[in-house]
């Protein structure tokens, strides 16, 4: 009726005009048509029945004189019918609830809405009259007034905006969907289908346990162990969270960002401010995984799908490395052993290195200047936990070497060696060990080496594996596929050799090497027990095959490659793997490209040349190298 | 028919205002007897309709087009009537005096009829002397050629009016009449030229 006073007083007042004019023509003495008249005297009549009606209808014991009597009765009623109209928006605001995923949005949300609800109510009791109220009645106006949008609804905005800042307020901030009457869904979505609200449910439910699969499948890696279990405690909290969202009853918080496969590289770039609403979102949502992502650089993780690939493409120089949570213990405890070469950190510590590193593909080649610093405090702390283990494996690692070469002794164990050493990175890992266990360095013999040797280790320098490596899984496979393998072609005496073998003890078994042996087949064994009452004949120096990481830990002397400004301008990047023979005296004798970006091969193998190495030993005896070398060109 | 201005004007004035009283009920909503209401109409039209009437009668080239200028030409008439009226007073006053000249008076005794015929001079002389003001009284009774046999049977109290009327204004003439018996005056019939 507020609208419709004013709109029927008008009706009524255009008749009442015409009408005046007829009656001027009269009290003028004037001609007149009468019945025109009197027609028009009837719809003032009528129009003034309508008016009247209405006020009756509002007030049925209303009572007027005149027409500002009936002015002042509308007005009134108004007043007080707006006063109602702010008092029961209040109530409504009062009555419904905020909806939304996340608890502080929420929170600020209801804090909006009760300053909109004081507001309202201050003005209702106000002694002066309230301003109008735009939109329709308190059950419908939320719904309209979050359809509102600029320029369309301008007066009405402007009109909130003027007369109520703070309800104005609370709705801007309200989305459709996000205001629910008590007792009720959200008003913003009456017409969707509780079919497809549950569709929509099941697919978020899906999106939150396909990421935890995927974070459980994935990989954290660092070159400090303490800092992947940091990461890795945090994953394991974000997976939780993930499921526990997933399996409560209410609609879980929507998850923004990619599907499941692609989320981790999504959420490891988003930054801020440029990221900041997905980044509110996945916090307020998701605080756990938010935690988690906020802690994880982009280089520290590796999906399940690539997992393989990264370590396959991991660098000599790359101090980052898988740290092989779901890895086979007995893989890891190689890997470790291998990587717990002491010359590691000396060569780390080397300022040449540091000059080179910046050419490297490290993913955050800044962080590599602290490298030095982390690998000690790693060997410090991580020591402890890992050498009974690393002992148990090596020993087990022995055991199956040992059956292995007993096997093939009677044969032809050269060729044996040969033929099971260069395509398998676990058995090149092991012989390199083995070699520098052998090596007798220096710093090999001092009592902290020795820990080194046998406990786990920052794993930095084994993840730059030059050979091809199968994903983990595929390498606990192999490797026991390795240690429990049929022959393809059992001599028909190799039982009764393998007696005797046995028989005969493991140094005295003929063609067993105790040391290192050609092609680096697996040498662990004679290492781990050389400190026995064995007797094996010292063979002559051969060529052994090494990690990376381990050449790299021999590094004395390296000379930075130069990036060629052409392909520096092409945006030529990438890795150049080489292979070289280290000689005797540690010099860089023979070495060739084996892939990589053709235009940086030549400035890596001027580079490497150059480089020296501390002599490799077998039993303290020099020998030949053969390592592969790494060198990342980063623009 | 100068009677009918202020009656008719205010028949339409009354009829508007009645009509006026019913439109401000219907302005405010108030309940209204159609019915009555059309009837005040009705009769406001009738009184509009008189009025231009009465105005184009005296003005037959008159044209107005609102309230204001109808009632200058109302008061235009009406000055017009008033200008009328005095001249038609000052004639009667003139032909009653030219009718007491032509009259004989007659009495058996001549002191009686001289005494008559002295008050006749001055009634004569009065009607002349009124007549000549700007606002000349008006002469209450019938016309001059019956004024006499009129005034002669005028009595108290029947006649107080008239007879007041007379002595306000024509004092001399109301004494002449008062001692003017009905058989004691004659007069010559006009002959027609």
């Amino acid at each position: 009726m507020s609208s419709m006073w004013p709109s029927a007083l008008a009706s009524l007042d255009e008749s009442l005009a015409e009408l005046d004019g007829n009656l001027q023509l009269l009290e003028a003495a004037r001609p007149v048509d009468l019945a025109h008249v009197i027609e028009r005297l009837k719809m003032a009549v009528e129009s003034s029945h309508n008016v009247r009606t209405l006020a009756l209808s509002d007030v049925p014991d209303a009572d007027w004189q005149d027409r500002e009597h009936l002015v002042a009765l509308f007005e009134a009623r108004d007043l007080e019918r707006r006063r109602e109209q702010l008092a029961a928006l209040a109530d409504e605001l009062e009555r419904g609830n905020v909806v939304h995923r996340r608890a502080a949005r929420v929170a600020q949300l209801t804090q909006l809405r009760s300053k909109a609800v004081e507001e309202l109510r201050s003005l209702a009791a106000a002694e002066k009259a309230p301003p109008a109220l735009p939109g329709p009645d308190a059950p419908h106006w939320i719904e309209w007034a979050c359809s509102l949008k600029e320029p369309e609804d301008t007066a009405s905005l402007q009109s909130l905006r003027a007369g109520f800042s703070r309800l104005d307020e609370f709705v801007a901030g309200l989305e459709p969907g996000m205001w629910a009457t008590s007792g009720s869904t959200p008003q913003a979505r009456p017409s969707v289908d509780p079919a497809a609200e549950a569709r929509d449910l099941e697919e978020r439910r899906a999106r939150l346990l396909a990421l935890a699969s995927e974070l459980e499948r994935g990989e954290v890696v660092h070159h400090r162990a303490l800092r992947v279990t940091q990461v890795n405690h945090l994953r394991d909290q974000a997976i939780q969270e993930l499921r526990m969202q997933a399996a409560v009853a209410k609609a879980p918080s929507t998850l923004p960002g990619p599907e499941a496969t692609e989320w981790m590289p999504w959420a490891c770039t988003l930054k801020e401010p440029d990221d900041a609403d997905a980044l509110q979102d996945l916090r307020d949502g998701f605080p756990r995984v938010d935690e988690f992502v906020a802690n994880l650089e982009p280089g520290m993780w590796v999906a399940a799908s690539t997992a393989q690939l990264q370590t396959r493409a991991a660098t000599p120089e790359s101090v980052t490395e898988p740290s092989h949570r779901e890895e086979p213990r007995a893989q890891r405890s190689e890997r470790e052993a291998i990587q717990a070469a002491p010359t590691a950190a000396a060569a780390l510590s080397d300022p040449g290195f540091a000059t080179v590193i910046p050419l490297e593909t490290s993913p955050k080649p800044n962080f590599l200047s602290q490298l030095t610093p982390r690998v000690s405090s790693f060997a410090r702390e991580r020591w402890r936990l890992g050498l009974p283990i690393a002992v148990l494996l090596l020993a087990l690692l022995a055991a199956m070497q040992w059956r292995l070469h007993r096997t093939h002794a009677d044969t032809s164990p050269v060729k044996a060696a040969e033929a099971a050493a260069p395509n398998t990175s676990i058995t090149s890992s092991a012989n390199a060990s083995a070699a520098n266990v052998a090596a007798g360095s220096p710093a090999a013999r001092t009592p902290e080496a020795s820990e080194k040797t046998g406990k786990p280790k920052d794993t930095s320098a084994a993840a730059k594996t030059p050979a091809p490596q199968p994903p983990p899984e595929k390498q606990v496979a192999m490797l026991n596929d390795a240690s429990l393998r049929t022959p393809q072609a059992i001599p028909k005496n190799a039982a009764v050799k393998a007696d005797e073998a046995s028989a005969t003890g493991l140094g005295e078994a003929p063609g067993i090497v105790p040391g290192a042996l050609p092609g680096g087949v697996a040498n662990a064994v004679p290492n781990i027990v050389r400190d026995g009452p064995t007797n094996s004949p010292k063979l002559p120096a051969q060529k052994i095959r090494v990690s990376s990481g381990v050449a790299q830990g021999q590094l004395i002397h390296q000379v930075t490659p130069s990036y060629p400004v052409q392909a520096r301008l092409a945006g030529i990047h990438g890795t150049v793997v080489l292979q070289a023979v280290i000689g005797k005296d540690g010099k860089v004798q023979n070495v060739h490209a084996l892939r990589g970006p053709a235009m940086l091969v030549q400035p890596a193998l001027d580079a490497v040349k150059q480089w020296r190495y501390k002599p490799f030993a077998v039993n303290g005896e020099p020998a030949e190298a053969d390592i592969e070398v790494n060198v990342n060109f980063n623009p | 028919m100068v009677s009918l201005w202020p009656s008719t004007i205010n028949s339409l004035n009354d009829s508007l205002a009645a009509l006026h009283g019913s439109l401000g009920k219907i302005k405010a909503a108030r309940s209204v007897d159609i019915s009555e209401v059309i009837e005040q109409l009705k009769s406001a039209a009738e009184s509009s309709r008189n009025l231009r009437a009465l105005v184009l009668s005296e003005l037959p080239e008159a044209s107005w087009q609102n309230r204001e200028e109808l009632d200058a030409i109302v008061e235009e008439i009406s000055k017009r009537i008033e200008a009328r009226n005095l001249e038609q007073r000052r004639f009667r006053l003139l032909s009653l005096a030219t009718q007491l000249e032509r009259g004989t008076i007659v009495h058996r005794r001549t002191v009686r009829l001289n005494q008559l015929q002295q008050l006749r001079d001055q009634a004569t002389k009065e009607l002349r002397s009124q007549a000549a003001l700007a606002q000349p009284p008006a002469l209450p009774g019938p016309e001059s050629d019956e004024w006499i046999d009129w005034a002669c049977k005028l009595k108290e109290p029947e006649d107080a009016d008239s007879l007041q009327s007379l002595r306000n204004g024509f004092a001399r003439l109301d004494e002449f009449i008062a001692n003017l018996e009905p058989d004691m005056w004659t007069i010559k019939k006009e002959t027609t030229a």
